[in-house]
């Protein structure tokens, strides 16, 4: 029997060390520099018996469970680099004359934010590194989110008792893609500019609240000059809290419902099976934080991201192609893009065209990703506790459906890029944006259809050996979707 | 076990290799900062002082320290026959008049709602006149970005100018665009076309989808395009949009060439500039 | 003596004359190797990720340097001097441009397009087409710098057209340069020059290749569908200064590419974190130490239909990184 289930509490009063791990023989006679250290703390705290439960804690082995630790390491690069930022970032939308290093553009007439962030990029010994870091650390922590978003969704980790998690979870990345639009703001750069002009202009869509939601946001008629120092309270302060507070409730509760886990090495729903906390996860988590933080720092230092310097200081009357958020936005800028053309005024109120994409759609997607725990509960009138997680292929209809989702982010996010793609592929944008507008219908139709059966094949093919004990028939055709979008026969692994 | 075995051995010795370059590497940092800097270089052993830690400590892990499967038992959240939720509020049933004092007491938060929105409120002027209205007045001439009126000699056929009304260059809502096409190839109403005297056009630069300046301009098709979202806008028609996301016109501003050749307006748009709004057409 | 550059030939493209300011362009594509060779570094990190990489770099790189093979082909030697701007007119332009330059339903009138849109085409490899509707890009020059001369000069003379405009970028205003070109060009061309779509299938070009001839001959005479501008002598040499400023721009923070944008950061944070989900498939790497104590366990339970290892189907929840690690 595995030591875990050894009792815990049998330890004699005076213990005060960390138990070590592995035969006893392996310990040496006399104490070691880590055991006197912790046994000065652990005489006058009286912790260590309490910390030796916490530390015996199971933690499932797959790499999959790292994903989410990745966003938690890279939010916490984005709260060092960044506090490191507001050393030196002004968050003042007034004008001051430019005098930097940078010859275009002394002599101009800057915003006193964006005169700042000049200086941390050109004057600020290191500055530029940690402004990188900071930027491409935002992109990959929405990756990170991500895919840690679809580990959970597509192996029905979500399930009861976790719907509480899940909900924070989502919430999280709300709040995570508040901060990612602010920080996107701050710089008060062309593009942060033009961003806000878009959100001003989505806010002002609203029917009946909108002239008022637009105008209590930004302090009035947009441009304000005080919209910065508000945005830098919503980047520093109340979302980084809300953010911090939302994490550690996460991991609060992950910690008090324990992991899921995929079946295999005498995993059940009543237990746990793993490494412990201490030291197997400890190791592996710290080693993954270094990891994290030396890749994205590899990236950050050699490819250069966000140059304000050439973008030039926002002035509402410069526009500039291409104009694109940072990708995580993609999709709602993308959803902009193949909105259409249509303000219906009904009963004396004007339904602007950016109300049903940059408001209505968001809406029900994130409703509908938020619910669906719900949903699914009350679909398969399944109220049962699961800790053991579902192979993507066990259940067509989330797989299906959550691909679809996948499949309307990804047709989104790219049309958010619509005039990049229209250079790239040497095609009219219009093109481009019809091509889309049709993806947007047909995409996800049509990857529900195909995963929903890709997944009922293989999972008929494991029911089947399961019942007759012998090796499955591979499915007769399995078809798989190419980039283009058309479709191949596969052949199945075994 | 004091004679660890070979494999050991070697993984002690990778581990006490990373860890060290990873110093070497700091330390180098250090030198190169004090050196005065170079970013790429500062990145680079940056990452090779973290990467050397991280990978010293997962080799370690992996390695040296015991990774054989545990097994925790795991329980329901609630024992199903726990009455715990039951008890709590039952203590409070044995309260009387219990719907009128919760009423009540929902009645008091709305009020306390209420009044915590006076601070909201004042995060922004209430929303008057002046989405509907721009700094352009009848005569106002139209300058440029440095604040001097610009000439139609300005502007070849073809040619595309930002002009602002005079007093307020930079202006957000006021910023119009001055087109000059050939001779007879506008499309405009009639008393539209009064506005545009000699192929000289004023639309707003304003995009009618979401607000951003409609600064591209296909002078061959006479066609406007937003960089935004790529509405697109028929400069000889009214400036109608015939792409994108846009549903409206740009409003057209009257205007008049003076004797001088400065461009005078004639009053403001026709129209309310930008991003559309619940009741825009109220204006 | 003047040859053409086979399609296969990528560096050719990137040939152009000696302008008539002197001021000839390096051969773009050497810096823009320079600044590649970091990303392409890093890339190598992640192996076979180098390959999606490199090859969205080579599809930015295809159509910022693709050619139009030109119509035709007209013996320079056969014609007089006298009559070559003519000859060579009406050999290659006039069946689009009419025989006097007033235009034929394939091509514009261009009586007035003037020396300085003539030399703008002809100079840039745009002009001839290679049929009538292909778009006007830049390309291997069709022309010799004599021919190109002589047929400048004969389209000068159809009509009431401008001069091809001297362009001096020493000692301009770079500063007034950058206002004029935030204010007139970035809309298009983008913030650094690195060109953009601009609807109706047209591509605003990069400008890592325009000199600053070229930029003042395209600013004064608009080439299609580029609007008219009317700045002074000194406002283009501002504004070329700028231009030149552009192309080697300071990249403090490491390399770049002037079609740089939020588009190519997403899709190398893309490639970032596939590099981490390698890390985390590495340090998620078990060695057992003690063998598998609780196979026994597996036999029974009810989901699993063969002994506990780590290559049972059951485990296998796909990888996304295609199962390296």
């Amino acid at each position: 029997m595995a030591e875990g289930e050894r009792p815990v509490d049998g330890a004699r009063p005076g213990d005060a060390a960390m138990p070590a791990e592995g035969p006893a023989s392996d310990l040496p006679e006399r104490r070691t520099e880590l055991e006197r250290v912790l046994g000065w703390f652990d005489t006058r705290l009286g912790l260590a018996s309490t910390v030796r439960v916490a530390m015996r804690k199971v933690f499932p082995d797959h790499w999959s469970f790292l994903l989410g630790e990745i966003a938690l390491f890279a939010f916490i690069i984005l709260v060092a680099t960044g506090t490191y930022l507001t050393l030196f970032y002004t968050p003042d939308g007034r004008q001051v004359t430019y005098q930097g290093p940078y010859t275009i553009l002394q002599g101009a007439s800057v915003s006193a934010a964006y005169a700042s962030v000049m200086r941390l990029s050109f004057e600020v010994e290191a500055g530029l590194l940690m402004r990188q870091v900071h930027h491409w650390t935002a992109l990959v922590f929405f990756g990170a989110i991500a895919v840690h978003l679809a580990r959970v969704f597509f192996t029905g980790a979500f399930r009861k008792p976790r719907e509480v998690n899940y909900l924070v979870g989502i919430g999280l990345l709300l709040m995570a893609l508040g901060e990612g639009i602010t920080g996107y703001s701050l710089p008060d750069d062309l593009l942060s500019g033009t961003g806000l002009r878009i959100i001003d202009s989505v806010m002002l869509s609203v029917p009946f609240i909108g002239p008022w939601l637009a105008s209590l946001f930004f302090g009035g008629e947009f441009p304000t000059v005080g919209i910065l120092s508000r945005l830098f309270v919503f980047h520093v302060m109340l979302l980084p809290g809300l953010l911090i507070g939302g994490v550690a409730t996460h991991l609060a509760i992950l910690w008090l419902q324990k992991h899921t886990q995929y079946r295999g090495h005498g995993a059940r729903e009543d237990n746990v099976v793993g490494l412990p906390f201490w030291p197997g996860q400890v190791f592996r988590s710290t080693g993954l934080f270094f990891l994290t933080a030396a890749v994205i720092t590899l990236v950050a230092g050699l490819i250069q991201i966000n140059p304000v310097w050439l973008y030039g200081p926002y002035v509402p009357y410069v526009a500039t192609v291409p104009a694109q958020p940072d990708w995580y936005v993609g999709w709602l800028e993308g959803a902009l893009r193949l909105g259409l053309p249509i303000e219906p005024t009904i009963l004396g109120v004007t339904i602007p065209s950016p109300f049903v994409p940059g408001v209505l759609i968001p809406g029900i997607l994130v409703g509908a990703l938020a619910l669906w725990p719900f949903l699914e509960a009350r679909l398969t009138h399944d109220h049962a506790e699961h800790n053991l997680l579902d192979p993507p292929w066990r259940t067509p209809i989330r797989t299906a459906t959550g691909a679809a989702g996948v499949a309307v982010f990804l047709v989104l996010t790219l049309a958010g890029g619509n005039d990049v793609l229209a250079v790239m592929l040497d095609l009219p944008v219009e093109t481009v944006t019809m091509i889309f507008r049709f993806l947007l219908v047909l995409a996800p139709v049509v990857t529900w259809l195909v995963v929903y059966r890709m997944a009922r094949d293989v999972r008929d093919g494991h029911e089947r050996r399961a019942r007759t004990g012998t090796k499955p028939e591979p499915p007769a055709v399995l078809l798989v979707r190419g980039p283009g979008g058309g479709f191949r026969d596969a052949e199945q692994e075994p | 076990m004091n004679h660890p075995s070979p494999d050991t051995r070697r993984a002690e010795r990778r581990i006490a290799l990373s860890f060290g370059v990873s110093m070497v590497s700091g330390f180098a940092l250090l030198g190169v900062y004090l050196a005065g800097g170079q970013t790429q270089v500062e990145a680079v052993l940056l990452a090779i002082s973290l990467g050397g830690i991280g990978a010293g400590i997962i080799v370690w892990s992996q390695r040296l320290l015991p990774n054989d499967l545990h097994v925790e038992p795991r329980h329901p959240a609630a024992d199903p026959a726990s009455t715990a939720v039951r008890d709590i509020v039952a203590e409070e049933r044995a309260i009387t008049r219990r719907s009128l004092l919760i009423r009540a007491l929902g009645g008091a938060f709305a009020g306390l709602a209420a009044a915590l929105a006076i601070p909201v409120l004042s995060l922004g002027p209430a929303p008057g006149r002046s989405l509907f209205q721009t700094p352009w007045r009848r005569g106002l001439r139209m300058v440029g970005l440095d604040g001097q009126p610009i000439k139609a000699s300005d502007v070849p056929v073809g040619g595309i100018v930002t002009g602002f009304p005079e007093g307020v260059p930079g202006s957000a809502d006021g910023q119009t665009l001055l087109i000059r096409v050939g001779p007879g190839l506008l499309r405009l109403a009639a008393d539209r076309m009064a506005w545009a005297p000699d192929g000289y056009v004023a639309y707003s630069k304003l995009c009618t989808h979401a607000g951003c300046p409609v600064g591209l301009y296909r002078s061959v098709e006479h066609r406007l395009i937003c960089p935004c979202h790529q509405s697109t806008f028929d400069v000889l028609d009214g400036a109608q949009p015939v792409f994108g996301p846009a549903s409206r016109p740009l409003p057209q501003l009257p205007i008049r060439i003076e004797a001088d050749g400065t461009i005078v307006a004639l009053g403001d748009f026709t129209d309310t500039v930008g991003p559309g709004f619940w009741n825009m057409h109220d204006g | 003596m003047f040859r053409l550059a086979s399609q296969t030939d990528p560096d050719m493209h990137d040939r152009l004359p000696a302008s008539s300011t002197g001021n000839a362009p390096a051969p773009a594509s050497a810096p823009a190797q320079r600044r590649a060779a970091p990303v392409r570094r890093l890339l190598a990190v992640y192996g076979a990720l180098l390959l999606v990489g490199g090859l969205a770099l080579g599809a930015v790189a295809g159509v910022v340097s693709a050619a139009t093979t030109p119509l035709g082909h007209v013996d320079g030697q056969a014609v007089t001097e006298a009559g070559r701007g003519a000859d060579l007119f009406l050999t290659s332009c006039a069946a689009c441009h009419g025989v006097q330059g007033a235009g034929t339903a394939n091509g514009p009138d261009i009586r007035n397009a003037g020396a300085a849109l003539a030399d703008f085409m002809l100079r840039t490899g745009r002009m001839p087409l290679a049929n009538p509707g292909a778009p006007a890009q830049r390309g291997t020059p069709y022309f010799s710098n004599a021919d190109r001369q002589a047929l400048v000069a004969y389209v000068a003379s159809l009509g009431n057209g401008p001069a091809i405009p001297n362009v001096v970028t020493s000692g301009a205003d770079v500063r007034a340069g950058w206002d004029l070109f935030t204010a007139n060009c970035a809309a298009c061309h983008g913030p650094a020059g690195g060109g953009g779509a601009v609807g109706g299938g047209f591509v605003a070009p990069a400008l890592n290749k325009a000199d600053a001839t070229t930029v003042g001959e395209a600013v004064i005479t608009g080439p299609a569908p580029m609007p008219r501008f009317s700045f002074s002598p000194d406002q283009l040499d501002s504004l070329a200064a700028y231009v030149a400023f552009l192309r080697d721009a300071p990249h403090p923070g490491g390399a770049t590419s002037p079609e740089v944008g939020p588009v190519t950061e997403g899709f190398i944070a893309g490639v970032t974190l596939l590099g981490l989900l390698l890390v985390a498939r590495w340090v998620g790497v078990r060695r057992d130490t003690a063998g598998d104590p609780l196979a026994e366990e597996a036999a029974g339970d009810p989901h699993r239909t063969g002994a506990g290892t780590a290559s049972d189907p059951a485990d296998d929840q796909g990888d996304p990184t295609g199962g390296r690690g």
